[in-house]
């Protein structure tokens, strides 16, 4: 029963220091990230002290600095999920002072949380006691023993807050903050409170962010082709009235899975002279996560230019362009002398990774063996189709192998079929269809 | 006295109890909390109740009659935090969600509980 009682951040630094801190982490599902902001020191001039004397009547409150040549530092500070929705950050920190305190007093804390997602029925800013003591001080006594009020020279704190990624409906941004101070307590009604710390975190959607795109590596180089514009986002080719593809960036929010806008292709079919054309080139789309600049990473497809030799009929004469790599089965058809957009879609997928913390993080400790469940680590995109073409433009589909397989074992039945009713001197309906 | 009377002295202070629904075995709680253990929704006439042991929640409609019966700590498989026993200290309407009331615990945990079938949906804890 104990071990319920101990929050996740605890069992990372009591798995040992070599767990590295996590500033950020994915939520399971990828669509939101909650990051750990600075600890900064305060001053206990900056403690509310009306939070104590009008909550708690008969209660006062004297501020005093830092007692010389004490220490108040945060010993482990991580973002973390500690369920399919619930995101948050553990929190931990120590306090070390020359001389025990005097004879009937203790050493403890007191915390003033301010959020933007308070407790139902209570405020914010609002003072955070424990529960089961009626005062308004801070006691982890319950989660681990190391945070019980102290009566020597140290003094230990934890705190594992979170909220549930279904806030983000309601608000664009949890913002969540502590003001941590250390208190002497008198074991009456009187506490003089110390300097403290600073801390808090911030959840946000995750998948947020915006594309850009530049076109690189022509096929066939450029000489012998005749190209320019390599490395932008805009790329023409061809001697006479060149061709030229180009793509524009899009801003996106989609929920992981969901198929979204990643960009948009503008391809104009000119009319180049043979040899001076490019058939295939490399586009590279740049993710870039406002949220989460960690998971940024860039996109490397490939797309090949198709050039029809032209005739009287313009959609016979479209020029096409298809995307070389994955799974991709769509062509955007640009008719002869036209030029056209369409709406290049995509999903994004987690790329997940083993987590043994269960909690997500950029840099967790993979080496511990319990709760071993996979975690995003940031993103990956899947090119899905065109969409939305212009007037000029068409979308139409390259048959898969698969489609192929079964098209050539569909004719070789059919060939058998209508032997076999040759044979028999049938008059069936396959004779018929022949 | 008559028997009416004696039944009303009786059942008067009883129902007081049931109706204030002080939890029992609650912890002590801050000099500032007073628990919050009713919740009326006028809208659909549903009153939520804890019941003594400070866990178990209790939906009736108008008539009295029980809808559901439920402890959303156990159902939700919460682990104590911060307490080794949480209970229900407010029950209140849940924002942008006419069909459930919020729940707060002793602990800081919270979340939202469906007037129509009681289930509990964790939103966190400080």
């Amino acid at each position: 029963m104990k071990s319920n009682l101990v929050p996740i951040g605890a069992l990372i630094l009591l798995a040992g220091a070599q767990a590295e801190a996590a500033t950020y982490a994915l939520s399971p599902d990828g669509n939101a990230v909650v990051r750990v902001t600075a600890v900064a020191p305060i001053s206990s001039a900056s403690f509310d002290s009306t939070l104590v004397t009008s909550a708690y009547p008969g209660w006062s409150v004297t501020k005093a600095g830092a007692v010389a040549g004490s220490s108040l530092a945060s010993t482990g500070f991580d973002a973390a999920w500690s369920s399919a929705t619930s995101g948050g950050a553990n929190f931990t920190a120590a306090y070390a002072q020359p001389n025990a305190v005097p004879a009937g007093r203790s050493l403890d804390w007191v915390q003033v949380v301010t959020t933007n997602v308070p407790l139902p029925g209570q405020p914010s800013p609002r003072l955070d006691p424990s529960p089961s003591h009626g005062d308004p001080l801070y006691r982890a006594d319950e989660l681990l023993p190391p945070g019980k009020a102290s009566t020597t020279r140290t003094l230990n704190f934890i705190d594992g807050p979170s909220r549930s990624s279904t806030s983000l409906s309601s608000v664009p941004s949890v913002d969540w903050k502590a003001d941590l101070y250390q208190v002497e307590y008198d074991g009456a009604q009187s506490i003089i409170v110390r300097d403290g710390l600073s801390w808090g975190w911030n959840m946000k959607p995750a998948t947020v962010g915006n594309s850009a795109g530049r076109f690189l590596n022509p096929s066939p180089n450029c000489p012998p082709a005749t190209c320019s514009g390599i490395g932008s986002n805009s790329v023409s080719w061809g001697t006479g009235s060149p061709g030229s593809l180009s793509f524009a960036s899009a801003a996106f929010a989609p929920r992981v899975g969901d198929l979204f806008k990643i960009g948009t292709l503008t391809y104009q079919n000119g009319a180049t002279f043979s040899g001076s054309e490019i058939s295939g080139v490399d586009l590279d789309i740049d993710m870039s996560f406002t949220n989460i600049g960690e998971a940024n990473f860039t996109y490397h497809s490939r797309l090949s230019i198709n050039n029809t030799p032209n005739t009287a009929d313009p959609i016979a004469s479209a020029d096409f362009v298809a995307f070389t790599v994955g799974g991709f089965s769509a062509t955007f058809n640009v008719q002869e002398g036209a030029t056209a957009s369409a709406d290049l879609m995509a999903r994004l997928t987690p790329t997940l990774t083993v987590n043994p913390l269960g909690a997500g993080g950029a840099s967790g400790d993979r080496s511990q063996p319990f709760d071993a469940l996979s975690s995003p680590i940031g993103f990956d995109v899947t090119l899905v189709g065109f969409a939305n073409p212009s007037a000029g433009g068409f979308v139409s589909g390259v048959p898969e192998p698969g489609t192929y397989v079964l098209m050539i074992v569909g004719s070789l039945l059919l060939a058998i079929a209508v032997r076999r009713q040759r044979a028999a001197g049938s008059s069936g309906p396959i004779t018929r269809m022949v | 006295m008559s028997d009416r009377a004696v039944a009303r002295a009786i059942v008067g202070p009883l129902l007081l109890c049931c109706v204030l629904q002080i939890p029992a075995s609650a912890e002590p709680q801050s000099v500032t909390a007073s628990p919050v253990t009713f919740f009326f929704d006028p809208d659909s006439g549903i009153t939520l109740k804890v019941e003594p042991d400070g866990r178990h929640v209790v939906a009736t409609n108008r008539r009295g009659e029980t809808l559901w019966r439920t402890d959303p700590f156990t159902v939700a498989t919460l682990k104590p935090y911060r307490t080794p026993k949480p209970v229900i200290v407010y029950l209140g309407p849940m924002r942008g969600d006419a069909r459930s009331a919020s729940i707060r615990f002793s602990s800081t945990q919270f979340g939202s509980i469906s007037l129509d079938d009681g289930k509990f949906q964790f939103l966190g804890q400080d």
